[in-house]
């Protein structure tokens, strides 16, 4: 693609069009498959970031990706007036992972113990230190975690924090508090 | 802001963290972390947690099994009731995402230019099998990016790999491996055969003539090849790394970490990960990772040695994975002995073979007719493949005979190494070049560069990579028969052709900017009388910002009283015109992605953005363990001093912590005053996706990196970005 090529074309920063994500949320409700899968390319990946990180399991946040995609068809139209897709569409992921962790409460030690002898996909992509902070996030009671990761590394407020957590503003900052008290110590441990 | 005692709360040290605090509030934690080890823990620790998990992807099969459960019926209730209160914050957000949005599309609507939205670029390509067995049948179904959708058909092109191909993915591996056909919902699709002697392929997909490339943002797609149990192929999984070697050296480190979990009894796998945590992860992670490498080797030594007849690639991965690791000699002699005795006409076995033969007659005995005479019973085992040891052979032995000045052994290896070697342009410009300064073999030398020469004119697609276009094809293949051209030119002009010459360096000066190519053009000019066009040619080298400020003076001395000032100056600035658009055509830019944290020489943490904002910026990687890099520094420490006072910058970033040595590399090389930065996380060179030395790229003020640049062409891309 020729156009492409100039340096102001390709230099520009690329942003999503309003215009063109309202179109393709009205092709997924109307049942396009192809659009999904379109929906699916643009936001997938930082959707299944927070899932893992909040899952802690790669089998579980591909398994909350899998059915945020495969019900949104149904649900997309409840997205209108609510701020932008991808916030909404995290918001929904949030809550299909806290409810993943509260039906599937998995044998953490076995798990543990596979990842330490296959290296995982994620682990591939740290170096030690993070690798490190992310086995003592993984020992993070899940109630905890799912604090850090949303205030942290999602930059939710403590207010959207305790309306997907069912908790008031308050206990959300005491478990972010206790979070990374718990999180420190685990990483004084290894060291 | 709250803080308990002297100590800033979570929260605030949250903010701190993600760089969303006031810049006062910003300031008073800053000075807090001064003194206060605990909440600077915390402060790491918090940051840490942004880093985890960055970079992690679904597996490819998720969208798959969405697509599948969606056709088999099933449907899922997604919790989607949004319990908050609909916040004066949200309403404010919600009106600046509109105000932006509206921005955007008044700045495409202004410019009257189409501007590339995030999904116009990529589309979907699906292949059923997902993981097919070698010779299979393959259908490609693909969702047309916005670029394509306008087309009947698509054309589908791969690059196949066989189990023996090697890395990097120079010379003729494309071809068109099938016709996409439009049908009724948009979706194109078609069929190809799987080649049975490919065990791994990419894809890109693009419009008939070539001028619309979907790849995927680079990516391209990937066909890996499996067994009945879907399980990738072992060979797959090493093409697909050797065809990673030089795109993406993260996913390579993934891919040769995935062959490792799927095929750990294989010592050959287990081999290839020391390489590339090396590469990727740095030094201080890949010396504490050495200890397990080193456990694993030994378990698989006492569990081999002595164990009867192995295949080669195990003793192979054994050998490699000693060497890899740096265990005990004795141990890689082991086997490497073994690999001797029972493989001998391994490509391996004879790469070392001649590698001995060397140092024992031409270094040791100084008799090189010996080295060449024994040579030949190792060629003489070689099967005439394409193995990657072999070339390597080859061309050892194509070098030797230059190092020899041993003209009747270069007749000889020259065919030799034409015959194993992929054909590459470079390799062509550097032989033939060589060749010609041999008055017996300058037939030899001109043959091989009108062949590439010819080859480039004609530009086959074989050689086109999957992600270029044909017009960008045509620009690369010119650039490349530049050189060629320029070496033809002189070779007609020392042959008293002179006009042929002056033609064929015309010719080479169309393909592109390039002062030594211009300066020849020049002096053939001025050789044949026509001082006008000598002195407008000998202008562009002059108005090149890599020329000697002198040369612009001393041809003005020696023209003075034919030649006004102003005529002069016009054909300057008319060149540097002509300079700056065809630098800018040459543009790649592209954004940084994930962390770029680096640490001065006075220890103190900087991000390169900081350096780089609002400067155009030389970013140059170089390491104390390589000497070219090493020598450049010199060279890049003039470019900061003439670029200082237009604001341009050069960073220099290096793979080893400060040292006294260090200083006193930057002492002899007179570049002591060079910003040198160390990468002590690796996460730069990540960030640029370069895992060698020298490289060097020109950022633009905006941090965008704009060029991937040689040492050369610094001074002009830097020219061609300053306002």
């Amino acid at each position: 693609m020729p156009q492409t090529h100039t340096y102001v074309l390709r230099g520009s920063a690329i942003s999503p069009d309003y215009a063109e994500e309202s179109q393709l949320v009205s092709q997924v409700a109307a049942g396009s498959s192809d659009a999904l899968a379109e929906l699916y390319r643009l936001h997938a990946a930082p959707l299944f970031r927070l899932a893992r990180r909040v899952t802690s399991s790669v089998e579980d946040a591909e398994d909350v990706v899998h059915d945020l995609f495969v019900g949104l068809p149904e649900s997309i139209h409840k997205y209108h007036e609510r701020g932008s897709l991808q916030g909404w569409l995290k918001r929904v992921v949030v809550r299909l992972a806290l409810m993943r962790l509260r039906t599937t409460r998995r044998r953490r030690e076995v798990v543990l113990e596979e990842e330490v002898s296959t290296p995982s996909t994620a682990q591939t992509m740290d170096d030690g230190v993070s690798w490190d902070v992310q086995r003592a996030m993984e020992s993070l009671p899940d109630d905890l975690r799912a604090v850090l990761v949303l205030r942290q590394a999602e930059q939710f407020t403590h207010r959207e924090i305790a309306g997907l957590l069912g908790i008031t503003p308050g206990a959300s900052r005491v478990r972010l508090s206790r979070a990374v008290k718990l999180l420190k110590t685990a990483l004084r441990g290894r060291t | 802001m709250n803080w308990s005692f002297s100590h800033p709360n979570t929260d605030t040290l949250v903010g701190f963290a993600s760089r969303t605090l006031a810049t006062s509030d910003e300031r008073r934690v800053a000075q807090h972390l001064e003194s206060c080890t605990d909440c600077r823990d915390t402060v790491v620790v918090l940051r840490a947690v942004d880093d985890v998990e960055r970079d992690a992807q679904p597996r490819d099969g998720v969208l798959e099994r969405i697509l599948t459960s969606r056709s088999a019926g099933h449907r899922t209730i997604l919790p989607t009731d949004d319990g908050t209160v609909r916040t004066r914050r949200r309403l404010l957000t919600r009106l600046a995402w509109l105000v932006a949005a509206a921005a955007v599309l008044a700045v495409i609507l202004f410019r009257g230019s189409r501007e590339v939205s995030a999904g116009e670029r990529t589309g979907y390509l699906r292949f059923d099998p997902a993981r097919p067995l070698p010779g299979s049948l393959v259908r490609a179904t693909y969702t047309p990016s916005a670029f394509l959708q306008g087309f009947d058909s698509l054309v589908l092109r791969a690059r196949f790999r066989g189990p023996n191909d090697d890395a990097y993915n120079r010379g003729p591996m494309q071809q068109r491996a099938a016709v996409l056909h439009r049908s009724s919902g948009g979706v194109f699709a078609g069929e190809f055969r799987l080649p049975d002697s490919a065990v791994f392929a990419v894809l890109a997909v693009e419009s008939p003539v070539g001028d619309v490339v979907d790849d995927n943002h680079e990516r391209l797609w990937e066909l890996l090849t499996a067994d009945e149990a879907h399980r990738p192929l072992f060979e797959a999984l090493v093409q697909k790394e050797r065809d990673l070697m030089g795109r993406n050296w993260t996913e390579g480190l993934k891919t040769v970490r995935t062959l490792a979990a799927l095929y750990p009894q294989e010592p050959e796998a287990w081999s290839l990960v020391p390489i590339y945590e090396r590469w990727v992860l740095g030094d201080r992670i890949a010396d504490s990772l050495l200890p397990g490498h080193r456990r694993r080797f030994a378990a698989f030594h006492s569990a081999l040695a002595e164990r009867g007849p192995l295949p080669a690639k195990t003793i192979l991965g054994m050998l490699h994975y000693a060497i890899q690791i740096d265990v005990d000699t004795a141990a890689s002699r082991y086997w490497l002995h073994r690999l001797e005795r029972d493989f001998p006409d391994n490509p391996d076995v004879l790469f070392r073979r001649e590698n001995r033969l060397w140092h024992d007659y031409a270094e040791e005995q100084k008799d090189t007719a010996s080295y060449f005479r024994e040579v030949e019973s190792v060629w003489a085992r070689a099967d005439r493949n394409r193995d990657p040891e072999l070339s390597m052979m080859v061309y050892n032995a194509l070098v030797r005979t230059v190092v020899a000045k041993d003209t009747a052994a270069m007749r000889v290896w020259v065919p030799r190494y034409r015959q194993v070697q992929r054909r590459v342009p470079e390799m062509a410009t550097y032989w033939g070049k060589s060749l010609l300064q041999y008055p017996t073999l300058r037939p030899v030398g001109v043959e091989w560069l009108r062949d590439e020469a010819r080859l480039l004119a004609v530009g086959p697609d074989v050689y086109r990579p999957l992600t270029a276009t044909i017009a960008e094809q045509r620009v690369a293949n010119r650039a490349a028969a530049q050189p060629i051209l320029a070496e033809l030119a002189n070779a007609l002009i020392q042959d008293g052709d002179t006009a042929g010459g002056l033609d064929t360096l015309r010719l080479a000066a169309s393909y592109g900017w390039s002062p030594p190519v211009f300066l020849r053009v020049a002096q053939t000019w001025a050789a044949l009388g026509d001082t006008t066009q000598a002195l407008r040619t000998y202008a562009k080298v002059a108005a090149d910002p890599g020329s000697a400020p002198r040369f612009g003076d001393s041809i003005r001395a020696v023209t003075a009283p034919q030649l006004s000032n102003a005529r002069w100056n016009s054909w300057l600035s008319e060149a540097r015109r002509e300079m700056r658009a065809s630098v800018l055509e040459r543009a790649e830019p592209r954004s940084l992605t994930g962390p770029t944290r680096l640490l001065s020489s006075t220890g103190e943490t900087r991000a390169l953005n900081e350096l780089t904002q609002g400067h155009v910026t030389v970013v140059a990687f170089w390491s104390p363990s390589c000497w070219f890099s090493v020598n450049d520094l010199g060279v890049l420490q003039r470019i900061a001093n003439q670029f200082s006072s237009s604001g341009a910058r050069v960073v220099a970033i290096v793979d080893h912590p400060f040292s006294d040595e260090l200083r006193r590399i930057l002492k002899e090389q007179h570049a002591e005053n060079l910003p040198v930065f160390y990468d002590y996380r690796s996460d730069t060179k990540r960030a640029f996706v370069t895992y060698a030395w020298p490289d060097y790229y020109v950022l633009d003020a905006t941090g965008t990196v704009v060029f991937h640049s040689a040492l050369m062409a610094i001074p002009r891309q830097v020219a061609a970005l300053l306002p």
